[in-house]
């Protein structure tokens, strides 16, 4: 008997579905722009004075043209957001049906009862290991997921990751999260308006 | 001789390797879905990694060791050892099959899938990717007579149930 040949016979008929294949070419495209926009991030120290002094003009100017006529806090603009404000690294949350969700203000309260189901997960990084190590506990989830309920979208932004929220919440602590074919992404990005 | 190229196009590296990467995941798992999820994690684990080769083979060798890592991680965590048991339960219960619905059956088929999940991933390496003792114990990280001795082990079980040469 040749077993070698029966057994590759055998493994042809073994294959990922073209449905998988699709998606995942997907989720490895944004992963690689996602790879790319951090790589942008970490500028060469050498830009860091010449950098400084530009933003600090910059700031200057903004502040004596806005500063005297402005009462309300200025908008967030999430490529303003500074590694040093990340304090809530939530980072990926598989539901299994983020088609549902509505694109309107119902949003945050449906993103709320998601997170609130009892099957729901949430890991605290950006790749699943498998051993659940990760696993936000229930009462993190559910405290995120009240938090969530009446919170307003205060930005959106499609690009080729999917698209982009920025979450308000109402002590103004502030999010950013994306939803990207079955996964939905809390960015390293949860911070407070000054 | 071709010029390698270092960074290829994801779906040019899923059909490459999503193939080999999927029937490793399978042959240790037994099951369509996790072979697939598997699959994912190791070409994500790609993409993050951002590795330079050094040759095609190089990136071949890479995605079928962090594939074998995967697939042991997968099967050693909680989760699928507490599905496999529920699995298990309610097949012998309800007398399903547990295994991936191939068209055709072959006797090759049960036989190694009655074979102890640590041997399955060897005999594929061996008989699929042709893959040299050497090249198995590395990819694997055992040692060639770990390997050695795995195969030899493999082969006299399924020549017991093929009741045939290997």
């Amino acid at each position: 008997m040749d077993f070698k040949r029966k057994y590759s016979e055998m493994q042809e008929k073994i294959k990922p579905s073209a449905e998988f294949l699709e998606r995942l070419e997907y989720k490895m495209n944004v992963e690689k722009e996602a790879q790319k926009l951090k790589r942008k991030k970490a500028r060469p120290l050498v830009f860091v004075p010449i950098m400084g002094t530009v933003a600090a003009a910059a700031a200057a100017v903004t502040i004596m043209v806005n500063f005297p006529r402005r009462s309300e806090p200025a908008p967030v603009n999430p490529a303003n957001v500074n590694a040093a404000d990340v304090r809530f690294p939530y980072a990926t949350g598989v539901f299994g049906n983020e088609e549902s969700l509505s694109d309107g203000d119902a949003l945050p309260r449906e993103l709320s009862e998601m997170l609130s189901q009892s099957g729901a997960a949430l890991y605290k990084s950006d790749s699943n290991t498998f051993d659940y190590d990760d696993l936000v506990n229930d009462g993190e989830r559910l405290a995120l997921a009240e938090k969530i309920k009446a919170a307003e979208i205060s930005d959106k932004k499609a690009a080729d990751g999917g698209e982009f929220y920025m979450l308000t919440l109402e002590n103004g602590d502030i999010f950013k999260f994306r939803i990207c074919g079955d996964y939905l992404i809390f960015e390293e990005n949860f911070y407070k308006l000054p | 001789m071709e010029k390698f190229q270092q960074d290829l196009p994801a779906k040019q590296l899923l059909e490459m390797y999503s193939d080999s990467v999927f029937r490793i995941a399978y042959a240790r798992t037994q099951n369509h879905a996790d072979a697939e999820d598997i699959t994912q994690n190791v070409f994500l684990k790609y993409i993050g990694a951002d590795k330079k080769f050094s040759s095609e083979e190089h990136r071949k060798a890479w995605i079928l060791r962090v594939a074998v890592n995967c697939a042991n991680d997968f099967v050693k965590s909680a989760h699928y050892r507490h599905r496999a048991d529920i699995d298990n339960i309610e097949n012998i219960e309800q007398g399903a099959e547990p295994f991936y619905e191939l068209e055709e059956k072959s006797e090759v088929y049960y036989a190694v899938q009655s074979l102890p999940e640590k041997y399955r991933v060897p005999i594929h390496l061996f008989y699929y990717e042709d893959m040299s003792i050497a090249q198995i114990a590395a990819v694997t990280k055992q040692k060639e007579a770990t390997v050695r001795s795995q195969l030899t082990r493999a082969r006299d079980m399924l020549r017991e149930i093929l009741k045939e040469s290997i």
